[in-house]
C-alpha cells in the first residue's frame, strides 16, 4: 500500500483536529525522531547541558504545532472521527513529556 | 519509540477503554452522554474559576501600578531637594514594582491563553454532542443492529478522543490554577504586611519613610531660609 498523497488525520492535544497530506507527516516523523535523540540526551548529568536541551525539545514540538496548524486544514466541530497521529501541545512541559516515556500518561482516568 | 508514536497509542488507549466498557451501543450511547455532561459542567466551572482568578491578579497589578506614580513623584521632589539619595530609594523600589508587575501580566496572558483553549475545547465537544446525536438516530434506522453497532463505535472513538484530549487540558488548566492560587496568596501576603509594595500606606497615608525625609528636608530649608532673614535683620539693623 502506497502512502504517497494519503492524507491523514492529526490532533494536537488542545488544538483540535486537522487534515494533513502525508509530506506533512513524513517533516512531522523527522521531528519526532529528533526529539527521541534530544530526550535520549537529556539524562545526561550536566546541568547546562540539560536546560539547553530542554530548550531544543520544546522548539521540536512547536515546529511540530506550527508545521501542523500551518499547513494542514483544520477539521469542523460537527466532523466526528479518530485521528492517526496525535500530537502534544506546545505548552506541554518537559516533566509531562518525561511522564510520556514513562508510560505513566498524562489524561486522566475517567 | 517515537514520543508521538508513544503519545498516540497512550491517549487511544484511553479513549478505547472508555468505548470498549459496554458492550450494548444503547449502554455506551447513555455512558457517553452522561460523561460529556460531566465534561461540559467541568469545563464550565473550570472556566469560572480561571476568570476569578484571573481577577484577582488584575486587582493585585492595579494596586502595585498605583504606587509607581507615587514612587515617581517622591523621586522627582528628591531631587528637587537635592536629595539624590532619596531619589535613588524611591527609583529602585518603583523598579522592584515594575519587574512584578511584569511578572503578573506574563501569568494574566497565560490565564488568558487557558480560557480560550477551554472555552474552545466546550464549543467543539458541545458540536461534536449534537452531531452524535443526530448520526445515532441516523444510523439506527439505516442499518442493522450488528452494522449499526460497528459505525456507532466508530463515532465513539472520535468522541472519547475529544473527551481525553479535554480531560488533559482540564488537569494541567486545574494544576496551573492551583499553582497561581498560591502565588497570588503570596503576593497578598507581601502586599500585607508592605514587603512588596504600599511603600504609601505603611504608616500614615502617604507618610513613609521617604515622605517624612522630604518633608523634614522642606522644614530644613524653611528653617535655613528664617535664620537666613534674621540673620540678615541683626546684621543690618
Amino acid at each position: 500500500m502506497s502512502y504517497e498523497n494519503q492524507v491523514q488525520i492529526v490532533r494536537i492535544t488542545g488544538k483540535g483536529q486537522f487534515r494533513v497530506s502525508s509530506e506533512i507527516v513524513n517533516q512531522v516523523n523527522t521531528l519526532d525522531n529528533e526529539i527521541v535523540d534530544l530526550v535520549k540526551k537529556n539524562s545526561s548529568s550536566d546541568a547546562e547541558y540539560h536546560i539547553d536541551n530542554e530548550k531544543k525539545i520544546h522548539e521540536k514540538i512547536e515546529e511540530m504545532n506550527d508545521l501542523v496548524t500551518s499547513k494542514g486544514e483544520k477539521l469542523k466541530n460537527s466532523e466526528i472521527t479518530s485521528s492517526d497521529i496525535i500530537i502534544p501541545n506546545q505548552d506541554l512541559a518537559l516533566t509531562d513529556l518525561k511522564k510520556i516515556f514513562k508510560e505513566e500518561g498524562l489524561i486522566p482516568d475517567s | 519509540m517515537g514520543l508521538l508514536e508513544r503519545f498516540t497509542s497512550i491517549f487511544k488507549a484511553k479513549a478505547h477503554n472508555i468505548a470498549e466498557k459496554f458492550e450494548d451501543p444503547e449502554e455506551l450511547l447513555n455512558y457517553s452522554f452522561e460523561k460529556q455532561q460531566e465534561l461540559i459542567n467541568k469545563l464550565r466551572q473550570d472556566i469560572t474559576q480561571v476568570v476569578t482568578s484571573k481577577k484577582r491578579l488584575e486587582m493585585q497589578r492595579a494596586k502595585l501600578a498605583a504606587n509607581i506614580a507615587t514612587l515617581e513623584d517622591q523621586a522627582r521632589r528628591s531631587l528637587k531637594s537635592n536629595r539624590e539619595d532619596l531619589a535613588k530609594l524611591a527609583l529602585e523600589r518603583k523598579n522592584i514594582i515594575t519587574i512584578q508587575i511584569n511578572n503578573l501580566d506574563k501569568q494574566i496572558e497565560g490565564i488568558q491563553r487557558d480560557q480560550e483553549k477551554l472555552e474552545d475545547a466546550e464549543r467543539r465537544l458541545t458540536t461534536k454532542i449534537d452531531e452524535f446525536k443526530t448520526r445515532k438516530e441516523m444510523i439506527k434506522a439505516e442499518y442493522s443492529a450488528a452494522e449499526a453497532q460497528v459505525k456507532i463505535k466508530e463515532n465513539l472513538s472520535g468522541i472519547s478522543e475529544e473527551m481525553g484530549d479535554i480531560g488533559m487540558i482540564l488537569n494541567r488548566v486545574e494544576e496551573k490554577t492551583d499553582r497561581m492560587k498560591a502565588k497570588a496568596e503570596a503576593l497578598d501576603e507581601m502586599m500585607e504586611s508592605g514587603v512588596l509594595t504600599d511603600y504609601t500606606q505603611s504608616y500614615e497615608p502617604n507618610d513613609t519613610d521617604i515622605e517624612k525625609e522630604l518633608k523634614k528636608v522642606s522644614l530644613d530649608s524653611a528653617v535655613e531660609e528664617e535664620l537666613a532673614k534674621m540673620k540678615a535683620e541683626t546684621n543690618n539693623p
